[in-house]
């Protein structure tokens, strides 16, 4: 080990008195904007000791000051502490600030799904729902209150204006879809849960221990978590990140345009008993394969703009898919027919 | 409004990926703001390239630089023109460890000829940035072992070595092999870097882990990073 000023750090951040008894693998994000991850292990731990990441530019070192912010505000609640890597420390060395969490177990959902040899797609995707839908209830009831259907339309609205906003020549058709389905919403007359959001919640960001209910789960990657936002749009970040899951190229874009058609078993087993719980009434009806289909462009429309944000460079993402899918649907179908009766106002 | 057509494709991403992790050692290595180096060896130029924001000047094998100021010398791809004739090898190495200050660090990125490659997309490729064919040789003749044999030879002090994955040139996992980790951080690391999720790369990933169970992976795998200390 060279850079013994890291070591030395990132031993007092471990609380490990020889320096010399860590050793640092690094595992780098996969982006070129990504950030440096190290895992410091001691020999006969199961897990690591520390995380510690640094950002890779030092230009978008706001991304993890933004996550350890928020890591350190949300662990004073309780109910988010043991779902959430304690904040262990934060140094700077060699002109790069670092950000030390403590190691958690388990392993990630992408990576028991990449690493099953037996288990069907199907089945596995079922015990992740399962799984997500425990996880996210407990961290959406830590702050949660009834929006109107006007103020999730609302919220589709205003995602669809940033992305016309920064795109120049947005698309017609994609804005006009927008907000046709931003009436159909407010048509709905039924209320959605507003609060706490992850915001990544995806198989990459879960940890669990294991396959059952019950295990012990922990969420990572906080950057993206905001404290007042429509919370269906975690449920269909998890059902979307899924049906998407190992697939590349081609067939990502194919599994984009099917995608609520192949969704329906993780609707089934995830959006719809959390809207039984999260909601007081009105479950049935988002469920209607109309309304569903207004909340899935609600999530899209959110997405693409994540999409969109997380470019360091208009051209910087490899791998779009939400934007271009839309561009396609929006396309392929007719816009949907804004009900007169309604009296939301865009 | 970006067409999914004119999106940045898969090859071209891979290429600006490359441009951006290739110095990604620096971190675990130490290399800092204040730091004057020496790039050499066949990719020297994408090197120093890579290094010049991160350190304070970067000299190429063949500038003249001042005695006693490098703190790092790096070398990527094959060491010299002859690869073939040891000797020249060694001069080339034991120029650049003479020039580094006392307290200084060469660095040598490798390619093992027996690392298990075929298993994936793991070599080092020779395109550049903008796809065009690299001149450098990557493979160098000789392997880690001989090349630790040369730095000891020399005086080094401190000689360490770590596995590259994928490659030298994108190394998103830096796995210590000598001196060795624990067993569960490498499988750690190899599931990581590759995570291609079908029945056939979930088996491969669960013989990888065998071999490093039984401590044969530390030989196989297909890019070193090997650095020595001058003596203060």
């Amino acid at each position: 080990m060279l850079n013994a000023t890291l070591q030395q750090a990132v031993a007092a951040a471990a609380s490990v008195a020889d320096p010399h008894e860590l050793h640092l693998v690094q595992c780098s994000s996969t982006g070129a904007t990504g950030a440096i991850i190290f895992h410091a292990w001691v020999r006969g731990d199961s897990q690591p000791r520390v995380v510690v990441k640094t950002p890779r530019d030092t230009r978008l070192q706001h991304a993890l000051q933004r996550e350890w912010d928020a890591v350190t505000a949300l662990r004073v609640d309780p109910r988010l502490a043991a779902l959430i890597p304690a904040a262990l420390a934060t140094f700077d060395c060699d002109g790069a600030k670092y950000y030390a969490y403590a190691g958690v177990p388990g392993r990630t959902m992408y990576s028991r799904f990449r690493n099953r040899i037996l288990a069907s797609r199907d089945s596995m995707l079922e015990r992740f729902a399962v799984q997500a839908l425990d996880v996210s209830l407990r961290v959406h009831a830590t702050h949660t209150r009834e929006a109107t259907s006007h103020e999730v339309a609302r919220d589709l609205l205003m995602d669809l204006a940033w992305l016309e906003g920064a795109i120049p020549e947005f698309p017609q058709s994609v804005a006009e879809c927008g907000r046709a389905f931003a009436h159909r919403l407010a048509d709905a007359r039924h209320h959605l849960p507003r609060g706490r959001v992850h915001g990544d919640f995806s198989p990459y960001n879960v940890l669990t221990t294991g396959m059952r209910v019950g295990v012990e789960v922990r969420l990572i990657d906080w950057e993206h978590t905001e404290a007042e936002r429509p919370q269906h749009l975690d449920v269909f970040r998890f059902v979307s990140a899924c049906v998407l899951l190992g697939l590349r190229g081609q067939a990502r874009h194919q599994a984009f345009g099917q995608m609520p058609a192949r969704a329906a078993g993780l609707v089934s087993a995830l959006l719809r008993p959390w809207l039984h719980q999260m909601t007081a009434g009105g479950a049935a009806t988002w469920l209607e394969p109309e309304m569903l289909e207004a909340l899935w462009w609600h999530y899209w429309t959110h997405a693409a703009r994540r999409e969109q944000e997380r470019r360091a460079r208009p051209d910087d993402y490899r791998d779009a898919t939400y934007l271009p899918g839309l561009v396609a649907l929006s396309q392929r179908i007719a816009p949907p027919v804004r009900s007169r009766s309604s009296a939301f106002a865009c | 409004m970006e067409r999914p057509g004119s999106l940045l494709t898969e090859p071209t991403y891979r290429a600006r990926l490359r441009e951006a992790t290739r110095t990604d050692w620096r971190f675990l290595l130490g290399v800092s703001p204040d730091d004057v180096v020496l790039a050499g060896g066949a990719d020297a130029l994408h090197l120093a390239h890579s290094l010049s924001p991160w350190v304070r000047k970067v000299y190429r094998l063949d500038q003249q630089q001042p005695p006693d100021v490098l703190d790092w010398v790096f070398f990527s791809g094959a060491l010299s023109p002859q690869e073939g004739a040891a000797a020249d090898v060694t001069a080339t190495l034991r120029r650049a460890f003479d020039a580094l200050r006392p307290g200084g660090h060469l660095a040598i990125t490798l390619e093992n000829r027996w690392g298990l490659h075929w298993l994936a997309d793991w070599r080092t490729s020779r395109r550049d940035t903008h796809g065009r064919e690299s001149t450098g040789r990557s493979v160098t003749r000789h392997g880690l072992r001989w090349h630790r044999e040369r730095l000891r030879g020399m005086g080094a002090d401190q000689i360490c070595s770590y596995a590259l994955l994928p490659s030298r040139d994108a190394p998103r996992a830096i796995i210590p092999v000598d001196p060795p980790c624990p067993p569960e951080a490498q499988k750690m690391a190899l599931d990581q870097v590759w995570q291609r999720a079908s029945p056939a790369a979930a088996i491969v990933r669960k013989a990888l882990g065998a071999l490093v169970t039984g401590g044969l992976m530390r030989r196989l795998y297909p890019h070193y990073l090997l650095v020595g200390r001058k003596p203060c």
